[in-house]
């Protein structure tokens, strides 16, 4: 076994992931990878099992967060030092996970790669983009941390990060955001971020047409004010 | 309140009660869920056996007709439920999904155990 689990959370990628896989191997051989089939409808699993990786089939569908944290729980068992969140779309490259690991080897917890710092030809719409302007704002005045993307799918997180997301209750079930970022850095966790090639993908993660956008963003509000007041709570009862 | 009006609150809060006692004979739901439901019915039972309870309430609230206060008091005795019913949801999501990943880990487990992922070395 190594030191870094590669963990990607595959939600009906059977066209993708052969790709996404191949393409880690080749660029990180000393690395193990675990895809956590998140009840995927098309031959996403059979497409996994012959690609020889680790793999966990959950029996229905728990969303981006719960798959995730299926995977925690493994690394966690397993006893890995890194852990690197990867999507299954082909979306980000496998060559920034050297960087990631360079960082987390400097005692970083969480390392992020964003898509706004340079590289990359990754475009957001103009929702996604004034509502990640916000939580932006939101986590520099809670925080005094400056994240310029704290919605990026493609993290690097330190095994006591890994180890308190894999707890229950520590992690949403449906999309890790700036909700946990505040939480984590208020808690003392480090974290940095660095120009990560994103690349342009076909449909959104957590953005979707509709009032879905609203909806998310409202929750994220929400969720944001309750982790800003549970110290105050827990001190207080 | 009309004698009409008492009787049809009091047939509600019976059938409300032998409601309850029904489904907890044929387990359809449990002791600790049935609770409230019957604190509801009783409620409902006393004041329409009582109408007075209900006038002085109603006097003491400022309310000009009693039975609006009735409703009023149903409606947040249902909100309670429905809060509690969602309490009890989340509570039991979150203990679905720790259990889906556990079992899904075991199975994998299995899977890793016969052999059939190879490491990768990168030849």
């Amino acid at each position: 076994m190594r030191d870094c689990l590669v963990i990607i959370p595959a939600y009906n990628e059977g066209g993708n992931i052969k790709k996404v896989l191949t393409g880690l191997k080749k660029t990180n051989p000393y690395i193990d990878i675990l895809v956590v089939n998140d009840g995927s409808t098309d031959n996403t699993e059979a497409v996994v099992r012959a690609e020889k990786v680790r793999l966990i089939s959950l029996p229905f569908n728990l969303g981006y967060g719960g798959a995730l944290q299926a995977g925690f729980k493994y690394a966690v068992s397993e006893g890995y030092r890194y852990v690197v969140q990867f999507d299954g779309d082909g979306q980000h490259d496998p060559e920034d996970i050297k960087t990631i690991l360079n960082l987390l080897e400097k005692g970083y917890d969480i390392v992020i790669g964003s898509r706004f710092l340079g590289r990359g030809a990754f475009k957001t719409g103009f929702l996604k983009r004034m509502a990640i302007n916000v939580f932006r704002l939101v986590i520099k005045a809670s925080t005094g941390v400056k994240v310029t993307d704290p919605s990026s799918g493609l993290q690097g997180l330190s095994r006591r990060t890994f180890r308190h997301y894999s707890e229950i209750g520590h992690f949403p079930p449906d999309y890790p955001d700036a909700d946990v970022l505040i939480q984590m850095i208020l808690s003392g966790f480090k974290v940095v971020e660095f120009p990560a090639n994103i690349r342009g993908r076909e449909y959104g993660r957590s953005m979707h047409a509709g009032l879905r956008p609203l909806f998310y963003f409202i929750k994220m509000l929400v969720s944001i004010l309750v982790v800003l007041l549970r110290p105050k709570l827990k001190r207080g009862g | 309140m009309g004698s009409t009006l008492r009787i049809v609150i009091l047939f509600t809060g019976l059938s409300a009660v032998c409601a309850v006692f029904y489904l907890l004979v044929k387990r359809k739901i449990n002791e600790r869920n049935s609770l409230f439901w019957l604190c509801g019915a009783l409620a409902i039972l006393v004041f329409s056996t009582m109408p007075d309870t209900l006038e002085i309430m109603a006097d003491l609230a400022g309310v000009k007709y009693p039975p609006t206060l009735l409703f009023l008091l149903s409606i947040l005795v249902i909100l309670f439920i429905t809060l509690h019913q969602s309490i009890q949801i989340s509570v039991l999501q979150e203990r679905v999904k720790e259990l889906t990943q556990r079992l899904a880990i075991e199975q994998m487990d299995r899977f890793v155990q016969g052999d059939e992922v190879e490491e990768y070395d990168g030849r």
